[in-house]
Parts: structure tokens; sequence; C-alpha cells
């Protein structure tokens, strides 16, 4: 379905079809869930949980009525994605505070379910909205015309630092707002850190990128984004909020992008060099580093058991542990759905990808691969100019792309895991919000580019 | 191909290897993942427990886990409830057999796993059965193995607990610390061997080679100002078969310490038993040690296994619980030593302290054993006796090895231990083919 979409979501026929697999796949699993474990579930989290399919369609329906000329490919994936976040939330049927469980309760909170489904709601309608209206794009133009790299620069500096201030440190960081809701840091990796670096790229086009020119000469432009990075991103997240995750995902962003943006793969390999030298320091200098490293990643195995010496916790290991014996439990096909053993801490945000796979096996694991792969390869379907639209097309979807595989290889052990959600799937407020606007931006960056390929392909605009 | 389509191809490697490692760690079958520390299993599917020809031992998943024998089979079978985790030595120890993965391979959405993950292990329930009732309320244990392949045949430890609805009982079972129903004898059991151990003391006057020497026991032997003697004593004492059979402990004290270095004795103890040797060791220490007391600590489990060696002509199987299991066995002894020791406990049966089971010779069955008796000081000045049989028996050649062992006992080990064993073994040939 995902791949004849990519293709002919253009038609309307397509897209009413799309929107009713996914509304059946959404209510039909919701369904046998409500049914296998009603004796714990309410009905009226049931019913709300179903809004979810008449807004989808009123969105696409929207989108007719305002006569967009738009793609809503993106914002299907999101949808898609979004639907199974939902599911699995219910699935679990875990509570948490949250944004909104603090607002509506003191006690227990609300369903995760219930929050994922506000927020992806609100960030649907508002993106779509946004989109519609054409403000979207506006927005991106404002951008491109009246700002620099070096306010986004300041902008996200400014971000980070209001935990400082405003927050209490949360499981030994300082990256928390509002009763630990709310993460600035989620919004600079999606957004800002993104924009700055299209930003910066666009400034530096014919430096970065000069034809036959001695590859010397990169060295100035590239210390000088280095040295920008670091200031206002690096040390923040790591000297100020000690968020070494989001730090590690702006490193990986940041090679991936200047390898794609430059077509050079010695970027590619220099960044490698620099990040294991990075870590490498990290955890010389940070114990809490070492022991992701450690406990978490090389020795797993002798850790699987041990009590954590330090507050109540346990080693990361044990963590790495249980998210294995899942897989494990899971073998190829999975367990079925409602047959897993939801036994994962943090179940319903970090590690939301391991009750999905113990329930649908490889097959649930290659859903979510899939449906990433498609925010670049709608990147990739149309020409990419070095403007700040083309590089806000490369930085934008492939943060996403390296956080959603970063997370993947992260539960599996593949590489040191750092707490880093998987977009749209886990539970968040400030999240869901952030990925949303991600998809906002990158579709009306595409739109424009469509809008300005026309443009130049046909001057009469189809007056003729 | 233009550097974006390269990006992709990385990611798209990336995604490979990222189902990669997910379809490793689902079909590796790690056995950590297995442990009983990890609670996950205590939900999933669990296969049955069986006994060597297909008896269920135990069936049943998570909190409804069912086994048909009760207390008979605790300490072998061991417990599994999801409130209380998983013990014992099959349940505890070969949980990875005993985890059912689904096995559908193509209709996806039905979760029917296509076999059940049965384990066989090398029980005999009858034995088994048998064992438990010759032990009826006393406190101690049986077992029982084959001598060739150390399979495991019956495992009995008392006093037991009821493994099904353990959760419900788990708080009066633990306080129980003075009858530790917990407590695996067979395995977990150390005791002092007593008369026994003159298994071992024999083994090392053999390789030195026995000259044959004579002994009058007078039934007190004297080392500095302490005095050690015989039940009874002995008088003329001819040989070592002699003394062997009929348990000098006064002869076996004489040349232990005469002929045998301490090293030398103690490294041949080390491969039967545990010890707790130190350097302030005297002569006193030396000779307590040689007739199983002191310093060595014997298992039922080692007890069989010193019995096997014998049996299986110097060659000590490993012990298994699972039918398809086989472990290399380790040679110990010569075969000439060997055989010669299975004569002497045959004559222990024929006119030493066996004879309770001299029915099984009159049947032409092959059957020899050691019996012993280790005194145990509980408070004041009171004493208890732990008595003991080790032995081999079969219809022509050694088949079976067992070992007895009965705490808190006033007799001595061949009248507290040979009913046990005459029950067992009486089992064992009526079943035998």
């Amino acid at each position: 379905v995902l791949y004849r979409k990519t293709f002919t979501v253009s038609d309307e026929n397509m897209l009413n079809r799309l929107v009713g697999v996914i509304c059946t796949a959404y209510i039909l699993a919701l369904s046998i869930i409500y049914f296998e474990f009603r004796k714990n579930i309410q009905f009226l989290d049931f019913a709300i949980l179903l809004s979810f399919c008449p807004l989808l369609w009123s969105i696409v329906r929207a989108g007719k009525r305002f006569e967009y000329q738009g793609s809503l490919n993106l914002l299907m994936v999101s949808a898609l994605l979004s639907s199974i976040g939902i599911v699995a939330q219910f699935r679990l049927n875990l509570r948490a505070k949250g944004l909104l469980g603090s607002m509506l309760t003191q006690t227990q909170g609300i369903p995760t379910a219930i929050s994922h489904l506000v927020f992806s709601e609100v960030a649907l309608c508002l993106v779509a909205l946004a989109l519609y209206s054409g403000a979207m794009s506006k927005m991106v133009d404002f951008i491109e015309r009246k700002t620099g790299a070096l306010f986004w620069g300041f902008l996200s500096f400014a971000f980070l630092a209001l935990p400082l201030f405003l927050g209490k440190p949360v499981g030994g960081t300082f990256s928390w707002l509002v009763g630990n809701s709310v993460q600035p840091s989620e919004l600079v990796f999606k957004v800002s850190f993104a924009i700055f670096l299209a930003k910066f790229l666009t400034n530096r086009e014919f430096e970065i990128t000069p034809e036959g020119q001695d590859p010397r000469w990169l060295l100035m432009p590239l210390g000088v984004l280095i040295f920008l990075t670091t200031v206002f991103f690096f040390v923040p997240l790591v000297l100020l909020q000690r968020e070494f995750g989001t730090a590690l995902m702006i490193s990986i962003t940041l090679i991936v992008v200047m390898t794609v943006a430059t077509g050079r793969w010695i970027f590619l390999a220099a960044g490698v060099v620099t990040m294991v030298l990075a870590i490498s320091l990290a955890v010389l200098v940070s114990h809490r580093v070492e022991e992701r490293i450690v406990g978490g990643f090389l020795n797993w195995r002798e850790y699987a058991f041990r009590e954590y010496f330090e507050g109540s916790g346990n080693w990361p290991g044990y963590q790495v542990f249980k998210s294995l014996a899942a897989v494990d439990s899971a073998a190829i096909w999975g367990t079925g759905l409602c047959k897993g053993i939801t036994r994962v801490s943090h179940a319903t945000t970090d590690y939301i990808a391991i009750p999905i796979m113990e329930e649908f096996g490889i097959i649930g694991l290659l859903i979510l691969l899939a449906s990433f792969l498609l925010f670049i390869k709608e990147t990739f379907s149309g020409p990419l100019k070095k403007d700040f639209v083309g590089f806000l097309l490369i930085c934008l979807p492939f943060g996403i792309l390296c956080q959603a595989f970063y997370n993947l290889s992260g539960v599996l052990a593949m590489v040191a895991f750092t707490g880093i959600p998987i977009p749209f799937v886990s539970n968040g407020g400030s999240a869901i919000l952030s990925n949303y606007l991600l998809v906002g931006v990158l579709s009306a960056a595409l739109q424009m580019r469509r809008d300005l390929h026309l443009a130049e392909t046909d001057p009469w605009g189809g007056y003729r | 191909m233009g550097t974006r389509w390269i990006a992709l191809l990385v990611f798209a490697v990336w995604g490979a290897v990222i189902a990669g490692t997910f379809l490793r760690y689902g079909t590796s079958g790690e056995k950590i993942f297995s442990n009983p520390r990890n609670k996950r299993i205590f939900y999933e599917p669990r296969g049955q427990i069986l006994d060597r020809n297909g008896t269920v031992l135990a069936h049943g998943d998570g909190s409804n886990r069912y086994y048909p024998l009760g207390k008979a089979t605790s300490h072998v079978l061991g417990y599994f409830n999801p409130k209380i985790g998983a013990g014992g030595m099959i349940e505890g120890n070969y949980g990875h057999l005993l985890r059912e993965i689904s096995q559908t391979k193509y209709l996806y959405f039905i979760n029917r796993p296509s076999h059940r993950a049965s384990l066989k292990t090398t029980l005999d329930v009858k034995l088994q059965r048998a064992a438990d009732n010759a032990l009826g309320e006393k406190k101690g244990a049986v077992i029982v193995l084959k001598v060739e392949t150390g399979e495991i045949l019956a495992l009995v430890s008392h006093p037991s607990f009821n493994p099904n609805g353990l959760d419900r009982d788990w708080k009066r079972v633990i306080a129980l610390q003075k009858e530790a129903p917990l407590l695996n004898r067979v395995t977990s059991g150390h005791y002092s061997p007593g008369s026994v151990w003159k298994v071992v003391d024999t083994l090392c006057l053999l390789e030195k080679g026995d000259p044959g020497k004579e002994y009058y026991c007078n039934g007190i032997y004297t080392i500095g100002d302490r005095e050690i003697g015989c039940p009874v004593p002995h008088g003329q004492v001819n040989g070592l078969e002699d003394a062997f059979v009929r348990s000098c402990n006064s002869y076996f004290i004489d040349r232990i310490i005469k002929e045998v270095n301490p090293e030398e004795f103690f490294r041949v103890s080390s491969i039967f038993a545990k010890q707790k040797t130190n350097e302030r060791m005297n002569s006193q220490d030396y000779a307590l040690a040689a007739i199983g007391q002191g310093v060595i600590e014997l298992t039922p489990l080692e007890g069989a296994l010193l019995a096997a060696t014998v049996a299986n002509k110097g060659l000590m199987p490993s012990p298994v619980f699972v039918l398809k299991e086989h472990l290399q066995g380790k040679k110990i002894l010569n075969e000439a030593n060997a055989l010669q020791l299975q004569r002497m406990m045959v004559d222990v049966v024929k006119r030493g302290t066996g004879r309770g089971l001299t029915g099984f010779i009159s049947r032409k069955y092959k059957i020899g054993v050691k019996t012993g008796t280790a005194e145990k000081r509980q408070s004041g000045n009171d004493k208890t006796n732990i008595a003991w049989i080790i032995g081999f028996a079969g219809k022509k050649e050694p088949e079976i090895a067992f070992a007895t062992v009965i705490e808190e006992t006033t007799g001595y080990g061949g009248e507290v231990c040979s009913p046990i064993v005459r029950s067992v073994l009486t089992t064992y040939f009526s079943g035998a083919k």
C-alpha cells in the first residue's frame, strides 16, 4: 500500500483508498485489543481512540475543499506511523502523567494512548491547516529571506538553556520544562538545527561545493560549521543539559547531511572517526556515558541481572537484556497481536519498538523501517538544488531518519542507546508536536520546490 | 548513481543490518534468555516434563503449572511459579529446553505453537516413587543413577515441599529453617561420610600396592591424647579386604597414617568430595579424615558417583538429567583396582555390614555396597548419627549406582538404610528388562 501510495497518491481515489486501508487496519487492531483486554480497558478510551479515523478523513476532505495543490504523502506516512503508535500504546495499556496528564489529573496520569492521540490529532490538524492555508509556505519563505544561520544558532542556544532556569533535573539531565513534560531539545533537534544547517550550507554553497577545486578549500567552511555547531548545540546539550543522546543524534545528522549535500564521502569517514574519538573521550570523562557503553552495549550479558548501584534503577544492560529477550521470544513471526509480554521499562517511549517487534516480528520491524525510508524517498523523487529549500529537503528527512534508525539500532543493542524515542510512534507531547512541525516544513519545502520547478519548466503556468 | 541514491542505499543497508540483528537475536536461542531470573519466561508457554518412558511429570503454564507426583518429585523437578520464580534441578536449570517458541510459519496471525517443547528426562517414575515411599518420613536423601551413562533415575530429598501452588505456601516453607524443605540434600547436603570413606582409603592403599598387612583391633586407636575407636573390637583383622568388609576404623587409621602421604590422600579425596583442609591440621584430624569424619564432607550425589566409578571399572560418569544429554566421563581408577574394590563391596553384602541385602545375592544379582555411620553433634552433648549406604547393583554386571543417607538417626548405616535400598532395588529389578 505504501509503495503504491508514493506514486499514485496524488490521485484522489487512491488517497481515499489509502485512508480507508489505514483506518480499517487501525479500527481492526483497536477492536481486537479491546475485546482481548476488555476487563482492564474502559470503553470510553476505546471510543475516543476511534476518533482518529474521522479526523484523518476530514483532513483529506479539507485538502480538497481548500484546493490544496501540494502532496499529502508525508502527512499520510506520519498519520500511518501515529496510528501504529496509538495502537501500540493502547495495547500496552499504561498510564503516564506527561504534559496532558499533568494538566488533567494530579494523581495517576492518563492512558498513554489517549495522550498520544490528542497530541497527534492536534498536531495533524495544525499542520494540515498551516499547509492548506499556505501559512507554512509563507513561513519557510520568510525563514529563507529574513533569517540567517546565526539567528537559528542563537535561538537554539536560548531554547537549550531554558531548562537550566525553568526546569528540574530528571535522570541526571537538565533537559525538561513544565513539570518535566516538555523537552526543548526535541524542537531544536527536529527543526531549528535542520534550518540552521540548511541556512549555513546555503550561504556557503560555492565554498562547500566548488567544481574542480582543491578539497583543502573545504577546510575553512567545515571548521566554521563545526565551531558553530559546537558553540550553539554541543556546548548547551553536553555541558549544560547533559543530554548526550540528542548531541549524538545531531552529530550523526551533521555527518550524513554534509556527506549527502556535498557528495564528498570523505565527510562520512572523517565524521565517523571524530565521533569515535569523541565517544572515547566522553567515556573517559563521564561516568554516565561509561555505564551506557560498557553496561548497556559491550557487556550487557554480564549486567543483565545486576542491580544498579545508584538509585533504584538497573544497569542499562538490564534494559538491553529485557528488550533482546522480547526479540528472542518474538522469533521471526512474532507472538501475534495481544500475545506478547510487555516487560520492558520505558515501553511507551524509548522502547516502544520492542512490543511492536515482539508481537509482529520481522513484518512489524520492516513496516517501521520502510515507513521511515519513505521520508527520504519523497525528497529524492525530484531535483535537488543547492539552495535553502534543497538543503532543507536534505536536513529535515535525514534528521528524522537518523533518529528512527538509531532508536531501532539502540533497542537491538547494535549501538549504545541513550534514550532517543522513535518519531511519531513513541509517546510524548513536545516530541509529537515537533515531529509534525518537521513534516509541515518538509511538505511546504517540497511544495515550493515543485512550484519552482514548474515555473522554470513551464513559465506560463499552464495558461498558454 | 548520484550521491543521494547512495545515501538511500546506505540507509537501506543499515535497515537490513537492523533486520539481521533482529533475526539473530530472534533465532539464536541464547541460554541467557532462559535464565530463571528472566521474569518474562514465567508468562510464556512452557513445555511438559516427562520421565524416560513418557509419563508426564509436569505440565501447564504460568500459575497453572501442575506436578502430578507432588512432593515425590519436588526437588528433582523443582518449581515454576510467576510469583516466586523458578528453581530446582529441571525447572531451574533446563528452562531453555522447556520454553515454547511460536513455530507458526505461514499463518501469520494464528499464534499456535506447532509442537510442544516437552523435555524427556532420565527419571524413572516407578523408581522415583519407590524411593520416595521408602524414605517415608525420614530426613535424608536417595539417588539412583546408571553407572555407564550417569543418567539419574531417581532423586529424592526429604523433607520436601509440594510444588503445586507453592506461592500460597511459600512463606510457611521458607520459615521452616530447621527442616529446610527447599534444600536439595542430594546435591547440596554435605554430610560426613563415615565408613563410606573407606572406599577412598582402600583406593589409596591399592594404588600403593597392598601388601596384605594383618592387624589386631582392640577397639581403640590412640593418637596423642585422643582415642578413636571402632564400635566393637574386631580382634584379628586378616588384611585389607577383611578390614573393609568388617569396617575396622583402627586398621584404616593405622595404615593410612603410616603409609599414605596426607597430600596424596587429600588429592584423591578431592576427586570425590569437598573437604575443608587447612594448614593447621594435625595427625588427629588426619586420622579422623581417614574414617570420613572431620574435614571430609560428601553429598549423596558424590557418594553415588564414587560407587558408580568403582562399578564402571574406574570411569566416573557425569550425571545427566536429560535423556539426549551425554557427557564424557573421567577415568579415575585403573581397572584392576576398581574390580578388586567391586569384589570387596560385594563381600560387604555377603558377610559384612550390608548383610541386610543378601537376598539379592541369593537371586544371583550382582550387588555391592559400603555402609557408613558418622556422628553428628547436636546442641549440648547430644549426638545423632548420619547413616549411609553407597553401592551398585545389576543383573549380572553393575547397572546402577545408588546412595542413601539418613539424618538424625540412632541406628547404623546398614540397619537404617538397607530397607530403603532393598525397596528401591526390588522396584528396579521388577521393572528391569
